[in-house]
């Protein structure tokens, strides 16, 4: 892995590999609105969003097979 | 063929494999997965890794617990698992289960688990632009789910 750091201004654009271009759309105070043009099967996702799913299926599979009950309530 | 699993061992047919391409987030690497029925589970069901005998997860029918879910597939989605119809289609959602505490169970309707009955394709699917979170209390889902059913009863009579 690496890392690299570039500047961009509005409107400007840079590739990632041969099919993946992003461009920066628009600045407004902290909040950067970005373009991605992508293959479908390159999938893109808010990393707190996906990071958040990761760790909720990491504490979902820790869970004790021989006891679910009380887990749905019946009456 | 039989697979060690969290659950035991497990006779599971080819046939019945689920194949999740890109793994499950969290658990990228693992690609086969199997949906395991216990009777004494009803009407949770495990989706036991084939691969790594520590790793299953509770899963259920989000509708039993969330009685007005909906579920946007994108285009992307679609093609992936090569949906042709919707009858195709099985959606579970992952329950997260505290050790001590199984009345504060929390289900997953932000990111549910979509499998193509067709071909056996599967995936975990994150929604954008979803009004569901990755927790949300089974106790309150199933309680509001009830009052929405006694309120379209009085309502229609």
């Amino acid at each position: 892995m690496s890392l690299l750091v570039i500047s961009r201004k509005a409107g400007e654009s840079f590739l990632v590999g041969n099919e993946v271009e992003v461009k920066i759309l628009k600045i407004e105070g902290n909040e950067v609105k970005i373009g991605i043009t992508a293959p479908l099967y390159v999938k893109i996702y808010r990393s707190e969003i996906y990071q958040r799913i990761v760790e909720e299926n990491k504490t979902a599979a820790q869970v004790d097979v021989e006891n679910l009950k009380g887990v749905i309530p019946s009456d | 063929m039989t697979y060690k699993t969290k659950l035991g061992e497990v006779d599971v047919q080819e046939n019945q494999v689920l194949i999740f391409e890109n793994g499950i987030p969290g658990f990228n690497k693992l690609r086969k997965f199997a949906l395991v029925t216990r009777e004494s589970d009803d009407p949770i069901q495990w989706l036991v890794s084939l691969e790594d005998e520590l790793i299953a997860l509770p899963v259920v029918n989000p509708w039993l617990v969330c009685i007005d879910y909906s579920l946007n597939l994108s285009k992307n989605d679609i093609e992936e698992l090569q949906i042709e119809s919707q009858t195709d289609l099985k959606i579970l959602s992952i329950l997260t289960i505290p050790k001590e505490n199984p009345g504060e169970t929390t289900i997953n309707l932000l990111a549910p688990i979509v499998i193509n009955l067709k071909n056996n394709k599967a995936k975990q699917v994150i929604q954008e632009e979803s009004p569901y979170m990755v927790r949300h209390l089974v106790k309150d889902e199933i309680k509001r789910s009830k009052s929405i059913l006694e309120n379209s009863k009085t309502g229609s009579e």
